[in-house]
């Protein structure tokens, strides 16, 4: 009986906290898809790769390679790799590429 | 979460599929691990050249499925007795043997389903799957054809969307996160309220 009983509350717990959990990411989904962010456009950020910055802001690629001082191809490390290397923050390295932004 | 998937979509540049590979082959074996929104990006970073589709693609699935074979074979070896103490328990004999029995009937769909849409259930699937005896084979052939059809969704997704990865990301992992825990608890709350009717 008594384990029967445990059984029951253990359930109950179990509904209860999937329950909670479901609103939470429903609230969360239907507040991000309500306000507009659910879909728009990423901002430029830190673990974007230069071809992914150039493809996807319309930056040319040498544009692209002039700001972070690469020749050849554009490598396939994030801007935060590449910030990092170079002793300075990707901040930074955003904003020189934001101002190349067509 | 939005700062968890940053992390995750940084790692990939990182180390390229290998990161993807363990991602899917631990998310499937039950950690939260963001691998459906990684796929995205995934998918984004394919489209401007950076990683090929094959190997993206080959990793993921591969870890994907390595991940749900040890969720299986967790649940057959250690999830089976766990199994067994709770049919021990009268009121719980007839709805856990109803369970397994509609499991064992639709294996491959339950199994294709709890990948996509219900992904966030998937690992608790394989459990359950092994704990109650379904076929290696049955749920194998689920598993394949599900992880492919949630590998290719999410990396094509990603090259279509892959000016707004990081949002979709997010949004879809809310989204199919309360879909599977609204889902799980509708199934409890049903198990519940037979149990009330006796």
């Amino acid at each position: 009986m008594i384990e029967a009983e445990t059984g029951g509350t253990g359930l109950k717990l179990a509904f209860l906290l999937c329950l909670g959990l479901g609103l939470g990411f429903g609230a969360h989904a239907t507040w991000r898809i309500a306000s507009g962010t659910g879909f728009a456009p990423d901002p430029m950020a830190d673990w974007m790769t230069p071809a992914h910055v150039s493809a996807v802001f319309g930056i040319p690629p040498e544009h692209v390679a002039e700001v972070l001082g690469i020749t050849g191809a554009l490598p396939f490390a994030s801007l935060r790799d590449l910030a990092a290397e170079r002793g300075e923050t990707s901040d930074a390295l955003i904003a020189r590429l934001q101002a190349e932004l067509p | 979460m939005e700062s968890l998937i940053h992390e995750a979509y940084a790692a990939i540049p990182k180390h390229g599929p290998v990161v993807m590979f363990l991602a899917a082959l631990l998310s499937c074996a039950g950690a939260p691990i963001p691998t459906s929104a990684m796929m995205l990006a995934s998918g984004a970073l394919i489209a401007s050249g950076d990683m090929a589709l094959a190997s993206v693609f080959v990793a993921t699935l591969v870890g994907a499925m390595i991940g749900d074979q040890i969720g299986f074979f967790a649940g057959r070896y250690g999830g089976a007795p766990l199994w067994e103490r709770l049919r021990t328990r009268p009121r719980l004999t007839a709805p856990l043997d109803r369970a397994a029995r509609e499991l064992d009937k639709r294996a491959e769909i339950a199994v294709i389903i709890s990948r996509f849409p219900l992904s966030a259930i998937g690992p608790s699937v394989n459990l359950v799957a092994g704990s109650t005896g379904v076929k290696w084979s049955r749920f194998t052939l689920g598993v394949a054809v599900g992880d492919t059809v949630w590998v290719v969704i999410y990396l094509v997704g990603g090259t279509y969307f892959a000016d707004r990865v990081k949002a979709l990301g997010t949004t879809m992992t809310s989204l199919l996160g309360a879909i599977a825990a609204l889902a799980i608890a509708a199934a409890l709350g049903h198990l519940i309220w037979r149990r009330r009717r006796g």
